[in-house]
C-alpha cells in the first residue's frame, strides 16, 4: 500500500531530526519530574505520574502536521502536490503518522524508563489496555490535525485556531489531572466533547484498569474518529474546489 | 498519431477578492467581500505532436502556470476543451497522473535529510513500479543523468544543480509521455544550467517523450525546445519554431570583453559599443549581419583578450519586441 510506504519514509525522515525530539524528551522528563514531586506531596499513588505520563507521551509526540499543511497553502504547493496518483491528504496524514511513529517510540521509551525509576512498576493491567487505545487515540490527533491545517484555505493563519484546539484538548482532555478531580460542572462539560476520550478516556485505565472502561472508551475513540474522518475528506473536497476558483 | 497536447479555446476565469477602502469597506469585506473575475486564461487552442519540446513563455502572471495546472488536471477551466494524451486532464486526473510528470524548479519532491534514492524507491510504491521495472528504469535514468554517485548522498548534502538532476530523474522514473517543466534551471550557474538543459533534450529525443517547458530564460528555450508558444495576459500571443524566433526576434546578442588595453574599437556592420569603461567594452551585436565568431575574432585581433561573455537579450525585451510586431 503507498500510504504505508509513507509512513515509513516518513519514519526514517524523522530520525534525523534528533534535535527536535531532544528537547521534547527533556521537557517531558522535566513534566515527569515536577508531577510525581507534586503528586508524592499530595500522598497520591503512582498511577497518578504514569496518567500523566501516557498523557503527555501522547501530546509530546504529536506532529506539527497542521502546520505542514498550511505551508504548503500558502506555498501553493498542494497544488502540484495533487496531480499525483496518491491523495494529497492522504500522503500528508501518512507522513503525519510516520513522524509521529519515531516520537512514540523514542518518547515511550524515555517517558516509560522515568515514570518507573520515579514511582515503580506500573499496573501492568492498566497499562496492556491503555496502550493500543492511546495509539488510537494519537491517530485522531494526527487526523484532527489535518483538519486544522485545511482549514488554512479559508483562514489563511491556522495559528490561533491551533492554540484553542490545544488548549481545549489539554483542559477538557485531562492532560495534566484527571478529569475525576475536576468539579462536577467541568467534568460533565468535559464528558460531553470529543477530548476525554483522547486523553483522560484511555489514561485513566491505569487507575481502574476495568476491560468494560477500555471497551467503551474505544467505542468512543472509533465513534469520534470516524465522525472526524469523514469531516476531514469533506473538507478537503471543499478545500479543492476552493483552490478551483482562487487558483492554486 | 494523436496529438499529445491538444486545447481548444481553454479559459480559466478566477474569483478575486477585492477589498475596499475605509471603515465602512473593511466592514463590508469581512460580511460579504466583493469579488472581480479575473481571466487569467483567455481563449488559448494549440496542439502538440508527441516527442515536440515546446517552450511556453511569458512574464509572469501571463497564464503559463494556470495552463499547465489545468493541463496537469488540477485545475478546472471556466471554458473550452483539452485532451493530454488522449485523456481530458480534471476528469481523468488520477489516469493522466501515471503518464505524466512534473518538475517545478522551485519545489522539491525529494526527502530533504534521505538519500535520493529513497525517494526514487517511494515513487515507484505511488506510481505502482514493480521492483524489475524500477530497478532498470532507475539504472538507465541514472547513467543518463550520471548521478550514481549522489545515490546515497543525503539530498541536504546535494549542491542546487546535483538537486535539480535528482529532481528530474524521479520526475521521469515512471517513464512518462509528457513531461511539464516550470523553470527547471532557476537558481542554478552557468554550467549546471547547461548540463540540465542537453540532459532533458536528449531524454525527450531517446524516449520520444514531449515536453512543455516555461522559463524565463531564453536559453532554456533555445537549447531544449523546437518551438515556442509566448502567452501574453491569458491570450496566445505567438507559435512558432525556435529557429523562426531566433531569426526574427533573438537576433541581437550583448557581448562583453574585458582587455588587457584601456580601450579598444571594433568596428563591425552591425556592431555598436554599449557601454565603455576602462579595459572593459560593451557590445550589442546584430548576429544577421556579423555572427558572434567575427566578432570574437576581431576582438582578438584588436587586444589582448582576458575575458569574454555573449548574452541573449532579456526574455522581457524578446516577449516586448514580439508584442511590437504583433
Amino acid at each position: 500500500m503507498k500510504q504505508v510506504a509513507i509512513v515509513a519514509l516518513a519514519a526514517r525522515h524523522a530520525l534525523h531530526q534528533r534535535g527536535e525530539v531532544l528537547f521534547r524528551g527533556v521537557f517531558y522528563i522535566a513534566i515527569l519530574l515536577i508531577f510525581a514531586r507534586l503528586w508524592q506531596a499530595l500522598g497520591a499513588g503512582g498511577s497518578y505520574v504514569w496518567y500523566i505520563a501516557l498523557t503527555e507521551w501522547i501530546v509530546l509526540s504529536m506532529p506539527l502536521l497542521s502546520v505542514d499543511i498550511e505551508e504548503d497553502v500558502r506555498r501553493g504547493d498542494v497544488a502540484y502536490a495533487i496531480a499525483r496518483p496518491v491523495s494529497y491528504l492522504h500522503v500528508k496524514i501518512a507522513e503525519g503518522l510516520g513522524n509521529g511513529l519515531v516520537r512514540l517510540l523514542i518518547l515511550g521509551g524515555l517517558g516509560g524508563l522515568a515514570a518507573w525509576l520515579l514511582t515503580g512498576t506500573p499496573p501492568p493491567r492498566g497499562l496492556l489496555l491503555s496502550l493500543p487505545l492511546g495509539t488510537l487515540a494519537f491517530s485522531i490527533l494526527v487526523l484532527s490535525q489535518a483538519a486544522i491545517g485545511l482549514s488554512a484555505f479559508w483562514i489563511g493563519d491556522t495559528a490561533p485556531l491551533f492554540w484553542i484546539w490545544q488548549k481545549l484538548l489539554f483542559v477538557l482532555g485531562g492532560l495534566m489531572f484527571p478529569i475525576d478531580v475536576y468539579p462536577q460542572w467541568l467534568q460533565r462539560a468535559a464528558y460531553a466533547t470529543p477530548f476525554a476520550p483522547l486523553l483522560h478516556g484511555w489514561a485513566r485505565l491505569m487507575f481502574d484498569p476495568d476491560p468494560a472502561l477500555a471497551a467503551r472508551t474505544a467505542a468512543l475513540l472509533l465513534f469520534w474518529g470516524a465522525a472526524l474522518a469523514v469531516f476531514v475528506a469533506w473538507l478537503y473536497r471543499r478545500a479543492l474546489a476552493i483552490m478551483d476558483v482562487n487558483g492554486g | 498519431m494523436s496529438p499529445a497536447i491538444e486545447i481548444s479555446n481553454l479559459r480559466k476565469v478566477f474569483r478575486v477578492r477585492e477589498r475596499p477602502k475605509g471603515l465602512r469597506g473593511t466592514l463590508r469585506y469581512l460580511v460579504n467581500p466583493p469579488t472581480r473575475d479575473v481571466a487569467a486564461v483567455d481563449g488559448v487552442s494549440f496542439t502538440i505532436e508527441p516527442g515536440e519540446r515546446v517552450a511556453f513563455v511569458g512574464p509572469n502572471g501571463a497564464g503559463k502556470s494556470t495552463t499547465i495546472k489545468m493541463l496537469a488536471g488540477i485545475l478546472h477551466p471556466t471554458a473550452g476543451t483539452a485532451r493530454v494524451l488522449g485523456l481530458v486532464p480534471w476528469g481523468d486526473r488520477k489516469r493522466l497522473a501515471y503518464r505524466i510528470g512534473a518538475v517545478f524548479g522551485q519545489r522539491t519532491q525529494l526527502w530533504y535529510h534521505l538519500p535520493a534514492k529513497d525517494t526514487f524507491a517511494l515513487l515507484a510504491r505511488v506510481y505502482d513500479q514493480d521492483e524489475a521495472t524500477h530497478r532498470h528504469r532507475l539504472g538507465e535514468l541514472v547513467d543518463a543523468f550520471g548521478v550514481g554517485k549522489l545515490l546515497e548522498t543525503p539530498v541536504r548534502q546535494l549542491s542546487l544543480g546535483e538537486r535539480m538532476r535528482c529532481e528530474i530523474v524521479a520526475s521521469l522514473l515512471h517513464a512518462p509521455q509528457v513531461l511539464f517543466l516550470d523553470e527547471p534551471t532557476i537558481g542554478l550557474d552557468v554550467t549546471a544550467k547547461a548540463v540540465i538543459r542537453d540532459l532533458v533534450r536528449d531524454t525527450s529525443r531517446r524516449d520520444g517523450n514531449t515536453v512543455l517547458l516555461t522559463s524565463h530564460d531564453t536559453g532554456d528555450m533555445e537549447r531544449v525546445c523546437d518551438r515556442v508558444l509566448v502567452i501574453h495576459n491569458g491570450r496566445l500571443l505567438l507559435d512558432k519554431p525556435i529557429a523562426d524566433l531566433r531569426g526574427t526576434y533573438i537576433r541581437r546578442k550583448v557581448v562583453t570583453l574585458l582587455t588587457a588595453e584601456e580601450r579598444i574599437a571594433i568596428a563591425l556592420p552591425g556592431v555598436t559599443v554599449v557601454e565603455e569603461a576602462s579595459h572593459r567594452t560593451v557590445l550589442e551585436v546584430d548576429v544577421e549581419q556579423t555572427p558572434i565568431e567575427a566578432v570574437v575574432e576581431a576582438a582578438l585581433k584588436a587586444s589582448r583578450l582576458r575575458d569574454l561573455t555573449v548574452e541573449d537579450p532579456p526574455m522581457e525585451e524578446i516577449v516586448q519586441a514580439i508584442y511590437a510586431s504583433a
